[in-house]
C-alpha cells in the first residue's frame, strides 16, 4: 500500500469523534450508538486512514478492531465498559503518534522499569474501576512529573502534561469513564515516548 | 529556532492554570479566575519565562497584562480568549511545529474565515454560531486540499469547537475557537498573533 503525504484534517476529526464519543454514549447507556460508532470507525480506519499509516501499525489495525469488537461484546454481556473506552483511546493515540511522529527519549533502564510497573498498576486499578485507589494514582502521577520526568526528560512534551491534568481532574471526581479514557491516552503516549513501546 | 527546554511540571502547571477558565467563568466565580491567573503567572514566571528568548518573553508579558486588565473589567469572553491564547502561543513556541507554505490567495481565504470565527465568538453571539460552524468546515476543507503536514491538534480543536457549538456553550466555544484560531494562524498561515 502506498503511504501518502498527509492525512486530511477532516478524517482526523472523524477519527477523534468516533473514538471519544463512546465515552458519552457509555455514560448514557447507549450501546446501540456505540455499535454504530464501531461500524463507522471500521470503515474509516480501513478505507481512509490505513493508507497513511506505517506498515507496522497498518498490520495491527485489524487486531485493534477485533479487540474493540470483543470489548463491545463484553459491555453487552456483563456491562463493563471501561475496557472498551480504554481500547478506543489506546487505538486513537497509537494512530496519531504514528501519523504525527514524536521525539523519543531514553530513560535509564531501572527508571523505565519503575515507570512501566506504575503504569501497569494504575491501568489495572482503573480498568477494574477501583475508585478507592484513585487518590493514590493522583499522587503517583505527581511523583512521575516531579521526580522522574523533571529529572530525566530532555524535551518538552505538552501533550503528556495535558493528558495527565485531564486524568487528575477526572480521578479527583471519581469519574470512572473519563479517567479510563485519559489514562489510556496518557499511558500509550508515555510508553511510546519514554519506554519505546 | 533553538529548542526551548521546559521541564514537564511547569507544562502541567501552565495547562492547570488555563484550562479550567471556561467552567469557572460559566459559574461566575471571578475569585477563582483570579486564582487561576495567579497560578498561570507563577507557573510561567518560575518554569517557562527563564528559558524563553527575550522577544517571546516580552510578548507573553504584554499578553499577561492584557489578560489581567480584562479580568479586572470582568470581560467574560476576552478573559477566556487571553487564557487560551497565552497557553496555545506558548506551546507552539516551545514545540516549534512545522509551518505550512500555502499560496497567498488560499491564505487570505483562511484569514477571512478566522476573523469571522474570532469576531462571532468574542461577542458570544450564539445566534451566529452556525456561521462559525461553516467557517470551521471551510477551513478544514481547504486544509484537506492543500496541507502538506498532518495537523492532528487542529483536527482535535476543530472537533471540540464543533461539539461546543452544537451544545450552544458560548464559554467553551470561546476557549476552543481561540486555540483553533491561534494554531491555524501560526502553523497554517505562518503568522504571529
Amino acid at each position: 500500500m502506498v503511504r501518502r503525504k498527509a492525512v486530511p484534517v477532516s478524517k482526523l476529526m472523524k477519527l477523534y469523534e468516533l473514538t471519544e464519543m463512546p465515552v458519552w454514549y457509555s455514560k448514557a447507556g447507549r450501546l446501540d450508538l456505540i455499535k454504530k460508532c464501531y461500524k463507522d470507525l471500521t470503515r474509516l480506519v480501513l478505507m481512509e486512514i490505513r493508507p497513511y499509516l506505517s506498515p507496522e501499525l497498518s498490520e495491527e489495525v485489524e487486531d485493534y478492531l477485533d479487540h474493540i469488537k470483543g470489548d463491545i461484546q463484553l459491555a453487552e454481556e456483563i456491562g463493563t465498559k471501561t475496557p472498551l473506552i480504554m481500547t478506543l483511546a489506546d487505538f486513537y493515540e497509537k494512530i496519531i503518534l504514528d501519523i504525527a511522529g514524536y521525539k523519543k527519549e531514553k530513560l535509564p533502564e531501572d527508571v523505565a522499569d519503575e515507570v512501566s510497573a506504575r503504569l501497569e498498576e494504575y491501568r489495572h486499578d482503573i480498568v477494574n474501576e477501583r475508585a478507592e485507589y484513585f487518590p493514590d494514582i493522583i499522587e503517583g502521577i505527581t511523583y512521575l512529573f516531579l521526580v522522574i520526568f523533571n529529572r530525566y526528560v530532555k524535551y518538552p512534551h505538552p501533550r503528556i502534561a495535558e493528558y495527565a491534568l485531564e486524568l487528575d481532574t477526572n480521578l479527583l471526581v471519581s469519574d470512572v469513564e473519563w479517567s479510563a479514557y485519559w489514562f489510556a491516552r496518557f499511558d500509550t503516549r508515555v510508553r511510546a515516548v519514554f519506554l519505546w513501546e | 529556532m533553538p529548542q526551548i527546554k521546559v521541564l514537564m511540571s511547569p507544562l502541567f502547571a501552565l495547562y492547570h492554570g488555563t484550562v479550567p477558565v471556561a467552567d469557572v467563568i460559566k459559574a461566575g466565580r471571578w475569585d477563582l479566575v483570579e486564582d487561576y491567573y495567579n497560578d498561570l503567572k507563577d507557573a510561567y514566571i518560575h518554569g517557562v519565562e527563564p528559558v524563553l528568548p527575550a522577544n517571546i518573553a516580552r510578548k507573553v508579558s504584554r499578553l499577561m497584562m492584557d489578560l489581567w486588565s480584562h479580568i479586572e473589567a470582568r470581560h467574560r469572553m476576552e478573559t477566556i480568549y487571553y487564557f487560551a491564547l497565552i497557553y496555545e502561543y506558548l506551546i507552539i513556541k516551545i514545540t516549534n511545529p512545522k509551518v505550512e507554505e500555502l499560496p497567498e490567495d488560499i491564505k487570505s481565504k483562511i484569514k477571512e474565515k478566522l476573523s469571522l470565527i474570532k469576531e462571532v465568538t468574542l461577542r458570544g453571539a450564539i445566534y451566529r454560531f452556525e456561521e462559525v460552524f461553516d467557517a470551521v468546515y471551510d477551513i478544514v476543507d481547504i486544509l484537506d486540499m492543500y496541507a502538506k503536514y498532518p495537523h492532528v491538534r487542529i483536527a482535535e480543536y476543530a472537533r471540540k469547537l464543533i461539539f461546543f457549538i452544537d451544545e450552544k456553550d458560548e464559554c467553551w466555544t470561546m476557549y476552543w475557537s481561540t486555540r483553533f484560531f491561534v494554531r491555524t494562524t501560526m502553523v497554517i498561515l505562518g503568522e504571529e498573533i
